[in-house]
């Protein structure tokens, strides 16, 4: 029988896979199974799969790049308000894990009728952004706006915010499994603080750890 | 006696403290524009006023930015190619015609005194701002969209 339960769940280790005291939480929609036997286990939603058009002009698919631990924020290249500041702390996160071939961050344009492929390559050159590590993805925006909502983050487009779009400032983390370990305010470098602390415990921690992940696609949930 | 003494201490105190009023019409202004930096200037230019790579100009420069600058940035925005440190930007800055005359003066106050660490800088006041966005107004640099 499978039951669902909304909200923010905690996972407590339940003997298998490496687990400490102080791993990370997995966020979001979980599910219950329970075997012949009475034995309970438990499934988390990953994040869904998503393609879109990087800041090369280049089609990128989540399944392209398997195994990263990522970070993502959903922001627009002229947004008057929060963005900058945390594009300052994306590139924070950057410039700390540089070698680390293990992890991606991701920016998702929420004005993508402005900000086309070679407005994202400015920005990111601009900025200091390494391309290859840090993705700046643009694409149908209904479903970015999906995947910001799956996310557990915000965005839409809204004539009465400044810039034209409403938005969280969350920074997204997930792990391997594309699944959401934290969320953390990218206006706060206190809070980014913890979201790096939080990719070394990840970088340390068994893939296998925690309940399996439910994989979908890409608008199953969210139309 | 004693009573005297403590009229002579009060009008002494009381002397001290319209001296340095006279000395800081603009009392408080300081402290005012950090919280107003902290709304309107941070997300973009940094808490210490770092700016954002070749994104956003650092304002940490005195010399390169005058109070004519800052005044008429504030108020009117910013857009086209401009050079700080060397270093090239183009972007546009947003006006901020919400920010009345006082709120500029705090603002332009708090980044001379703090951010760019000029404790030799005098607080200027209200006259100075509005003088400052008459020449800008006339001289055009800025754009108003």
């Amino acid at each position: 029988m499978w039951w669902f339960v909304l909200g923010t769940i905690f996972w407590s280790c339940s003997g298998d896979g490496k687990s400490t005291a102080e791993a990370l939480p997995f966020l979001g929609e979980m599910s219950w199974t329970t075997d012949a036997n009475g034995r309970a286990d438990s499934s988390v939603f990953a994040l869904p799969n998503w393609e879109f058009i990087n800041q090369n002009g280049d089609t990128l698919a989540s399944l392209d790049m398997p195994g990263k631990i990522r970070v993502a924020d959903f922001f627009f290249t002229t947004c008057p308000t929060i963005c900058p500041r945390m594009s300052g702390q994306m590139l924070r996160i950057q410039e700390r894990f540089r070698s680390e071939p293990r992890l991606m961050l991701f920016s998702f344009s929420i004005d993508s009728k402005h900000d086309q492929p070679e407005v994202l390559k400015a920005y990111a050159e601009k900025l200091g952004a390494d391309g290859e590590q840090w993705q700046f993805l643009t694409g149908n925006p209904e479903r970015i706006f999906e995947l910001a909502a799956a996310h557990g983050s915000f965005a839409e487009a809204d004539a009465n915010a400044p810039g034209g779009f409403a938005h969280s400032g969350a920074l997204i983390l997930s792990d391997t499994q594309n699944r959401v370990r934290g969320l953390y305010d990218g206006t706060n470098p206190t809070e980014v603080d913890r979201l790096m602390a939080d990719i070394d415990k990840l970088l340390h921690e068994s893939p296998d750890f925690g309940p399996k992940a439910i994989q979908i696609e890409p608008g199953l949930r969210y139309e | 006696m004693n009573k005297w003494v403590a009229l002579l201490v009060s009008a002494g105190i009381l002397a001290v403290a319209a001296f340095l009023i006279w000395r800081k019409p603009e009392s408080g202004s300081v402290a005012r524009g950090k919280a107003l930096y902290a709304t309107h200037c941070l997300n973009c230019h940094g808490e210490k006023g770092e700016g954002l790579g070749k994104l956003i100009p650092p304002i940490q420069d005195q010399n390169r930015w005058e109070i004519t600058d800052l005044v008429c940035s504030i108020r009117y925005g910013r857009k086209g190619e401009i050079q700080v440190g060397g270093q090239r930007y183009d972007g546009i800055m947003p006006p901020n015609f919400e920010l009345d005359e006082g709120e500029i003066r705090d603002l332009v106050n708090y980044v001379r005194k703090e951010i760019q660490t000029c404790a030799q800088c005098e607080e200027i006041g209200l006259v100075e701002v509005e003088k400052n966005l008459l020449n800008c107004t006339l001289a055009r640099p800025l754009s108003s969209n």
